[in-house]
């Protein structure tokens, strides 16, 4: 353990303590009281050495389990040499403490109070009495401490403030510092689940799995995978607070260790009942009525590692296989139980059971917990469960992003000589695999056309035809697509591949500006998610495509209740599918212009997805809006290296990706200065959509155009807002027009529009672009208002750089095509490098370079950049 | 300076659980005892505790300028 951990979360805390040492009140001292580990010793030390740095003269005094055994062994150093008369050594003791000439300002912290001996603990009380200094005394939550030291407490005398365990939060912000980086956010609930916000514990758990690389800087996020392995330095610590348990009580917790919570009736059956009381009044279990059940649980969550960690693998498993029959016997009530069950019987000594394993596997994947899913659908497969189970395998490891391994568990089927109709419907699972996961349409194709003739034999088209709508979907064919569709939803389809369908559906729908009814659809498929087994690790990607179909429309109010319900399912079960639940939020405070925070959780998404290297299109979403939320905060060298990376990976043949990455690359020009270059991209990408019959994705990219500065647009969008649903159309058709005729106002107004429909980052373009219009009108007053408004919508969006509030902060003296080279020049390119990029001559560089010099009157390139980055 | 119910509502949702508990609980008029007893506390800390909960409610923006709001 190294160097010292910033105190985190106790800034009040340690103000109180400070107040009551300075104050010269009613009372003279402190109780700090709280559990082990908590950090009371950390704040009374801060509160004394923050005395001490303004002259105050302070004594740490420790009490401890080996002094309590000495009258006054807590002040051995200081009464050593006094005589037999106990009364009078205490009033020596207190002489020595606060000096001979009774100096007030002395604070003293006794550590561990409720360690005191009766004596030491009577010198305490005396201070307190007769206030002749001040008194800061930590006391462990729950142990017995000496009467006089409670009564300073509970007489009023001190004041007592019991230090909680640290928050989630407060957890998350300590680690940060300690790591000096971004800690994915399941990684942080993990630690924090695990240590229950213990900062003793926190501490060398952090140390432990950072030492040995298992707490990983990993593509700019800190991750943990949330598996420790107990050092002994983490289970000396625990142990100590455990105490030393006797084989009885020992039963109980390792019971608990190994399944909990436990109804206190089963437990019963599994420990000596005086053991299960004994552990309890020892504080080393809890009990809870829920509902008519009373359940018992270990008392943090460590004590279970530690006991595992230090038992044989025989007797746990021998433990696993007691406590299973004795479940069996008290009857499943719930799923939970089963799954619970099922887990216990997997790891014991029992024979496998096929049936309860694939019962529980498709309970794990209800519940979203995958990694448990696939271990226990595995296992019903290894011991005999056949075809069904096979399927539901596959599924869950396309889930976990382990899309190639899935797909080759479906092709070995393929060939294994079942009936049509089972064919029919795993070579539509395993095209479903290849499409949506690894992002590969053409392979998609050739299983499809492979198993065509199953098809055909058995008259189970749903399946094929869902995927064949999802074909046309990613590659941009809205109309084929809700066509394909239509024909698979029109007969009775398995949960699964309707949810694949609706995929398809609710993209098209999106495209085509159908807002109301790609919102039916999306609604349909979410319900459709929470009540399925196969389709239950879905809702999370429904709620992705649901959410950029909206983006585009503009219809971001519903984005908020969406990400809402989502998010619970996931505080309901943290653990579950962490990329896809940080690429939705990310996504979610995207659209509503939240840059700082959808660049946080899609940096997590890129950590989490890195690992998993086969889920393609969702590792493509990640980087496609990582990069625009990196370029819209001007931040040209990330958005560049997200972007490559994003360019890397990009399928082909993947259409459904094209409007959204071409607007993410025309943000990186953006941010690199190269506006024109932006702006060409984007017109491309309104043409391409054009062409394709994609009218809200040409909005999209033509409302893009529009805040870089392209005056071309009105027309089309004013024809597009005819024809499409949703909010966005007429803003920006609004937009483009007043733009074009330079009106102030109307920008303005349009700003104010985008704002209300929550499109933030358009909001402050809009209102930069309304004060260069009314500076250009000669309306300085207006220019002031419409510049303030930008600032003010540009730091709501958390520090939006883009091109039009650029022209708010650099020199006016400049032309549009003038700060365009100036910016590429400042990020260190060269005339004949930005002459490429323009595609303009070298020379023509120059003649702008030498007239913008000529503007603020410097007499050289070098010159002029120093000044734009105000070093002259 | 005025009371805004929805912003007090915000930060206290962004307070620790058991300090936005206990000010929950004072909200509605529960006594110290039930409040100890709710949030894991000794009665004679429950003052203290609610003057902590309110400086960090303070410290978590529901105290903040409204101006700079």
């Amino acid at each position: 353990v190294t160097g010292d951990w910033p105190l985190t979360g106790r800034a009040e805390e340690l103000r109180l303590v400070a107040e009551v040492i300075r104050a010269a009140g009613k009372t003279s001292g402190m109780v700090v009281a709280g559990a082990a580990g908590v950090g009371k010793t950390r704040l009374a030390r801060e509160a004394l050495t923050a005395a001490a740095a303004l002259g105050v003269r302070t004594r740490w005094i420790v009490a401890s389990q080996s002094a309590k055994a000495l009258p006054l062994g807590a002040f051995t150093e200081i009464a050593s040499d006094f005589g037999p008369d106990p009364l009078r050594r205490v009033r020596e003791v207190i002489a020595a403490l606060i000096g001979e000439d009774g100096d007030e300002r002395v604070v003293i912290g006794i550590d561990d109070a409720h360690l005191l001996d009766d004596m030491s603990a009577l010198v305490v009380h005396q201070l307190a009495l007769s206030k002749l200094a001040r008194v800061v005394i930590t006391v462990r939550s729950g142990e017995p401490a000496p009467d006089v030291i409670t009564s300073l407490w509970k007489d009023r005398r001190f004041q007592r403030v019991d230090l909680l365990p640290l928050s989630l939060e407060e957890t998350s912000v300590l680690l940060e510092a300690v790591l000096g980086g971004d800690l994915d956010s399941l990684s942080a609930r993990r630690l924090w689940a695990l240590t229950h916000g213990n900062v003793l514990y926190l501490r060398q758990l952090v140390e432990d799995e950072r030492s040995t690389g298992r707490l990983k800087h990993h593509a700019g996020v800190w991750i943990w995978d949330g598996a420790p392995v107990i050092s002994a330095g983490l289970g000396e610590l625990v142990a100590t607070r455990m105490g030393r348990l006797s084989p009885a009580v020992g039963d109980v917790v390792d019971a608990l260790a190994l399944c909990e919570p436990l109804d206190a009736a089963v437990l019963g059956r599994l420990a000596d009942g005086e053991a299960v009381e004994a552990a309890e009044t020892a504080g080393l279990i809890t009990h809870a009525v829920e509902g008519h059940r009373r359940r018992l649980r270990l008392a943090h969550p460590l004590f279970g590692e530690v006991r595992r960690a230090g038992s044989g693998a025989l007797r746990m498993s021998r433990i696993r296989g007691q406590i299973a029959t004795e479940l069996a016997a008290a009857g499943d009530v719930d799923m939970r139980d089963t799954v619970r069950r099922a887990v216990l019987t997997l790891d014991s000594d029992l024979p496998p059971d096929p049936a309860l394993f694939l019962t529980a596997g498709r309970g794990a994947m209800q519940l979203l917990d995958l990694n448990l899913a696939e271990r226990l659908v595995d296992a019903a497969v290894r011991a005999g469960a056949g075809v069904e189970a096979q399927t539901l395998w596959a599924i869950t490891l396309a889930s976990l992003g382990r899309g190639d391994e899935a797909q080759r568990v479906l092709g070995e089927l393929q060939r294994s000589g079942f009936p049509d109709s089972a064919l029919a419907t795993i070579s539509a699972v395993r095209a479903a695999i290849v499409l949506w996961v690894m992002g590969r349409p053409s392979l998609a194709l050739h299983i499809l056309d492979s198993a065509k003739d199953s098809v055909r034999r058995s008259g189970a088209e749903g399946p094929h035809a869902a995927l064949r709508g999802s074909l046309w979907a990613v590659a941009g064919s809205p109309m084929a697509a809700i066509r394909h569709v239509g024909l698979a939803l029109s007969e009775p389809l398995d949960d699964f591949h309707t949810a694949i369908a609706t995929f398809a559906l609710v993209i098209s729908l999106g495209e085509l500006g159908r807002v109301e009814e790609m919102r039916a659809a999306a609604t349909r498929a979410v319900e459709l998610a929470m009540h399925s087994t196969e389709a239950s690790q879905l809702r999370f990607m429904v709620g992705v495509y649901q959410a950029a179909a909206s983006r585009i429309a503009g219809e971001l109010a519903e984005l908020a209740p969406l990400g809402t319900r989502l998010r619970e399912h996931f505080t309901d079960m943290p653990g579950a599918l962490p990329a896809q639940v940080a690429t939705f939020v990310g996504q979610v405070e995207l659209a509503s212009g939240r840059l700082t925070s959808a660049a946080r959780w899609h940096r997590e998404a890129r950590a989490e997805l890195a690992m998993s290297e086969e889920a393609t299109v969702l590792r493509c979403l990640n980087l496609m809006w990582l990069t625009e939320a990196l370029g819209k905060l001007g931040d040209a060298g990330a958005a560049r290296e997200a972007a490559g990376e994003l360019e890397l990976i990009r399928p082909s043949g993947f259409a459904y990706l094209d409007t959204g990455c071409a607007v993410a690359t025309a943000w990186v020009c953006a941010a690199e200065g190269a506006v024109s270059e932006a702006i060409a991209i984007t017109r491309e990408a309104a043409d391409t959509a054009h062409k394709r019959g994609q009218p809200a994705n040409e909005v999209f990219c033509l409302q893009t155009a529009t805040q870089f500065g392209d005056r071309s647009g009105a027309q089309r969008l004013a024809e597009l807002a005819d024809q499409v649903q949703g909010a966005r159309a007429p803003a920006a058709a609004a937009h483009a027009i007043a733009l074009a005729g330079g009106d102030g106002a109307a920008l303005q107004q349009v700003s104010r529009d985008y704002d209300a429909l929550g499109d933030r980052v358009a909001a402050a373009d809009a209102a930069a672009q309304a004060a260069v219009a009314f500076a250009a009108n000669g309306l300085r007053g207006a220019a002031l208002t419409a510049h303030a408004a930008a600032r003010r919508l540009a730091s709501d969006c958390c520090c939006a750089d883009t091109p039009a509030l650029r022209t708010l902060s650099e020199p006016p003296p400049f032309t549009g095509r003038q700060r365009e080279i100036l910016r590429l020049a400042t990020h260190g390119l060269s005339n004949r490098q930005i002459a490429q990029r323009l595609s303009v001559s070298p020379r023509t560089v120059e003649g702008h370079l030498y007239r913008a010099s000529r503007r603020v009157a410097v007499s050289s390139r070098d010159d002029l950049l120093a000044m734009l980055e105000g070093k002259i | 300076m005025a009371v805004d119910p929805v912003r007090r509502r915000e930060a206290l949702d962004r307070l620790p659980l058991p300090y936005s508990t206990a000010l929950r609980l004072r909200d509605e008029g529960v006594s110290d005892e039930v409040i100890a007893k709710c949030v894991g506390v000794e009665l004679e800390a429950v003052g203290t505790m609610l003057g902590l909960a309110e400086a960090k409610l303070a410290a978590a923006g529901y105290l903040d300028d409204p101006e700079l709001g």
